[in-house]
C-alpha cells in the first residue's frame, strides 16, 4: 500500500537511504529497525559487529550509513567505527545509553564525527523522526545551531588562507577517516602570508561536539570567531576563560593558552603571534563545527580552523599549510600540535596539502576532531610523534582525494569547511556520535595543543606535553582520549615548524 | 456497550502502569511506533525483552553466586540489562538496575544481592502487569494509542 511512510518531506528527506544498523541487544535492534523505517529508510539489521563488518564488504556500495551501538560483546563499537571509516568511509552514528563524555569522546577519538550541525537538516530530522530518546535531541538541536553559527561566522572570515583540516584522531595512525574529528574539525586557516611566527597551535579544538557543554564553548566560539585577531594577545580573552571554565584540563597550558593565544580565532597580526593556535576557542567550537578562522600567524594570516569533519572526500580538513613552517617562532620549533596543523597556504583545493601532510606531524590522535594531530612536521626540529603523525596526517589530510569540493571549502577564504561543504559531508558521509549524556569528557590529555605560551606570538610554544592541550580547548573537546601528542609534546612549535 | 467499557479499562490499566511508576516515556515512543504494518508493536518489544532478558538475569545470577564477587564484570552486565530495560521504558526495573550497579562501584556484595532480589521482584511484577494490559488490549480491540498520560 501506498507505504504510510511516503514522507511529505522526500524533497529533503534522504528518504531511502540504506542504514546497517549493529546492536546486540534484540529488542534495540527491533526498535531502531521500526523507527527507521518509518523514516522511510531501508534498513539492515545486524546483531554482530562482525557480521555488520561482512556485509558492509560485501557490498561495499551497498549501505550509506551505518549506525551502531557503542558496547557489543564481540567487538567494540568503536573499533567498528574505525573499520568502518577505514574501509569503506561512511558516517556512522554512535549511539549509548550511557552518554558518558568519556565514550562520546572515546568516540570522537575513533573518528566519529559529530556532525549535528548540517545545515541540510538531514540529521535532525532524522533524529526528530526517529525520536530515539538517548540521542539528546537537544542536544542535536542545540549543536546544530550552533553550528550553523558558527559557520557562518567563518564564512565571514574568508581571509584565511589556508585551512586546516584538523582531524581527530588520535587512534588512527593509519588514516583517520575524517569521521574522527568528532564534532569539529577544525580546520585551520591560516594564512600563509609573511607567517613568520605562525605559530599556530591549534589546538585540537575540533570541538567534540558532544552536545554538552557547547554551550560554554559556543560562547567561546563566537568570540573567537569574531575576534579576528587582532592582538594575539589576549583578545581571545575571552575564549579562553571560556575554556578554562569548561575544562580545567591539566594543562597548565591554559593558562599559557589564553595568553598567548587569545589569538585564537584571530589573527595574529602580529607575526609572532600564532594565536591561531589559540584556537583553544575551539573549545567552544567543540559545539560548534564551524571553522575558526584564525590569523594566527603573525602576518596577517588568519587562520581559520574549520572543523570539517568530513569524512568522504573531504577527508579531515585538516590541511596544514606547509607554508607555515616559515613562521619563525621564537619558541622551540615544535610541531604543530594542534590539530590544525596544517595550514594549507592558500588553500585552494589542496590535495597536495593532504598528500603532503604526511610531512606533518600530527601529533596526536586525533583524539579528537581537534586538530591535535597535527603536528607540523615542517618544523624543523623534529617533533617526536610526527612519524606517527605522518601517518596520521596522511589520513586525515591527505584526503588524497581530496574533495574539491572541500577544498574550496576550506580555503575559501574561509574557514575551510563551508557549511556547504557541510551539505556535502553530510551526503557523504558522516559519523555522528550520540551519546546521551554528552558532555564532553576532558579532553585535556588529548588534545596537545601545542599552544606555547609564546612569548612574542600569540602561541604558547612548547609548553605544552602531552595532553597539554589548553583545557580550554579541551573543555571543548572534553575527550576523554588520550593524548595525542605522545611523545612530542611541543605543541606547536613555533613557527619554527614552519620555517 | 461491552467493547467501550473494556476499552476504557485498558485505559486505566495503561495509565495506572504510568502513574505507579512501572513504565515511563520510552514506553509511548514505542507506542508511537505501532502502526498498520505493525499492529502488535509494543507487545513484540515487550516479548521480545522479557525473553532476553531472562537470559540476561540468568547470567547476572550465576555470577553473583561466585565468590569472590567480580564487581566489575557485574557492571557490565548490569550496564547491558539497564540498557535493555530502558528499551521499554521498564522504569522501577531500571532503578534497581542503576542501584545495584552503584552497589557495585563502592564493592557492596550485600547491596548487591540485595538490590538484585528487588530487581528480579520489580521484573516480574512489569511482565505480569503487561501480560495482563496485552491481552485485554486485545480483547478489547485497537485502541487508540500513544495518549499521553495525563
Amino acid at each position: 500500500m501506498e507505504s504510510s511512510f511516503s514522507s511529505p518531506r522526500n524533497d529533503s528527506f534522504p528518504a531511502g537511504l540504506r542504514v546497517l544498523v549493529v546492536d546486540d541487544d534484540p529488542t534495540w535492534l527491533k526498535i531502531l529497525e521500526k523507527m527507521l523505517k518509518k523514516c522511510s529508510y531501508d534498513v539492515t539489521t545486524c546483531g554482530l559487529a562482525r557480521d555488520a563488518l561482512y556485509l558492509l564488504r560485501d557490498r561495499k556500495d551497498g549501505y550509506d550509513i551505518v549506525i551502531s551501538d557503542v558496547n557489543m560483546p564481540d567487538m567494540d563499537g568503536f573499533k567498528l567505527l574505525e573499520h568502518v571509516g577505514l574501509e569503506m568511509d561512511l558516517p556512522v552514528i554512535m549511539m549509548s545509553v550511557d552518554g558518558e563524555t568519556s565514550r562520546v569522546m572515546k568516540g570522537v577519538q575513533h573518528g566519529a564525527l559529530h556532525q549535528i550541525g548540517f545545515d541540510k537538516v538531514g540529521p535532525k530530522k532524522i533524529l526528530d523522526l526517529m525520536n530515539v530518546p538517548w540521542l539528546t535531541r537537544e542536544n542535536v538541536a542545540s549543536h546544530l545551531q550552533k553550528y550553523r553559527l558558527y559557520l557562518s561566522r567563518l564564512q565571514k572570515e574568508n581571509d584565511l588562507k589556508s585551512s586546516f583540516g584538523g582531524t581527530k584522531h588520535s587512534d588512527y595512525p593509519a588514516k583517520d577517516p575524517q569521521g574522527g574529528i568528532f564534532g569539529l574539525q577544525n580546520s585551520i586557516n591560516i594564512h600563509q602570508n609573511d607567517v613568520t611566527n605562525c605559530s599556530y597551535r591549534f589546538s585540537g579544538n575540533n570541538l567534540v561536539v558532544q552536545s554538552v557543554d557547547s554551550k560554554s564553548h559556543e560562547d567561546d566560539v563566537k568570540g573567537v570567531v569574531s575576534q579576528p585577531v587582532a592582538e594575539p594577545k589576549r583578545g581571545s580573552a575571552r575564549s579562553i576563560p571560556d575554556s578554562q571554565k569548561c575544562r580545567s584540563s591539566q594543562v597548565d597550558s591554559n593558562h599559557s593558552y589564553a595568553e598567548t593565544k587569545k589569538g585564537l580565532i584571530g589573527n595574529a597580526s602580529d607575526s609572532q603571534k600564532i594565536r591561531s593556535s589559540q584556537m583553544g576557542v575551539n573549545h567552544s567550537f567543540a559545539s560548534v563545527e564551524s571553522e575558526l578562522n584564525f590569523t594566527a600567524f603573525g602576518s596577517t594570516m588568519p587562520t581559520k580552523f574549520s572543523v570539517t569533519q568530513m569524512k568522504q572526500e573531504h577527508k579531515p580538513v585538516i590541511q596544514l599549510d606547509n607554508g607555515f613552517n616559515k613562521p619563525q617562532l621564537p619558541g622551540p620549533q615544535h610541531h604543530m600540535q594542534a590539530d590544525v596543523l596544517q595550514s594549507i597556504p592558500s588553500i585552494s583545493s589542496r590535495p597536495s596539502i593532504l598528500d603532503g601532510e604526511t610531512s606533518l606531524p600530527i601529533k596526536n590522535k586525533p583524539s579528537l576532531a581537534v586538530f591535535r594531530n597535527q603536528h607540523f612536521s615542517h618544523v624543523s626540529p623534529p617533533l617526536s610523534a610526527a612519524d606517527s603523525f605522518s601517518e596520521q596526517t596522511k589520513s586525515f589530510v591527505v584526503d588524497q582525494g581530496f574533495d574539491p569540493i572541500f577544498t574550496s571549502t576550506l580555503n575559501m577564504k574561509n574557514q575551510g569547511f563551508h557549511l556547504s561543504n557541510l551539505t556535502n559531508f553530510e551526503a557523504a558521509q558522516r559519523n555522528l556520535f550520540f551519546g546521551s549524556g554528552s558532555s564532553f569528557a576532558s579532553l585535556d590529555e588529548d588534545l596537545q595543543f601545542c599552544l606555547y605560551p609564546g612569548e612574542s606570538f600569540g602561541m604558547n610554544v612548547g609548553e605544552y606535553s602531552d595532553a597539554e592541550i589548553p583545557t580550554q580547548l579541551y573543555e571543548a573537546l572534553r575527550f576523554g582520549c588520550e593524548n595525542p601528542c605522545e611523545s612530542s609534546e611541543y605543541p606547536l612549535a613555533d613557527q619554527g615548524l614552519f620555517a | 456497550m461491552e467493547r467501550t467499557h473494556m476499552r476504557r479499562q485498558v485505559g486505566l490499566m495503561r495509565q495506572s502502569l504510568f502513574t505507579q511508576g512501572f513504565l515511563d516515556e520510552q514506553f509511548i515512543q514505542l507506542e508511537e511506533l505501532q502502526d498498520d504494518a505493525n499492529p502488535n508493536f509494543v507487545e513484540e518489544i515487550a516479548t521480545l525483552y522479557y525473553c532476553d532478558s531472562s537470559k540476561s538475569l540468568q547470567t547476572i545470577e550465576q555470577a553473583l553466586e561466585k565468590t569472590p564477587h567480580d564487581f566489575n564484570k557485574l557492571d557490565n552486565h548490569m550496564h547491558q540489562f539497564k540498557g535493555s530495560s530502558s528499551s521499554i521504558g521498564a522504569k522501577k526495573v531500571k532503578d534497581e538496575c542503576q542501584q545495584f550497579r552503584e552497589y557495585c562501584k563502592a564493592g557492596n556484595r550485600e547491596g548487591c544481592m540485595r538490590t538484585f532480589q528487588l530487581l528480579k521482584k520489580e521484573h516480574a511484577t512489569l511482565k505480569k502487569k503487561l501480560e495482563a494490559y496485552f491481552q485485554m488490549a486485545r480483547q478489547a480491540g485497537p485502541l487508540e494509542t500513544a495518549s499521553r498520560p495525563k
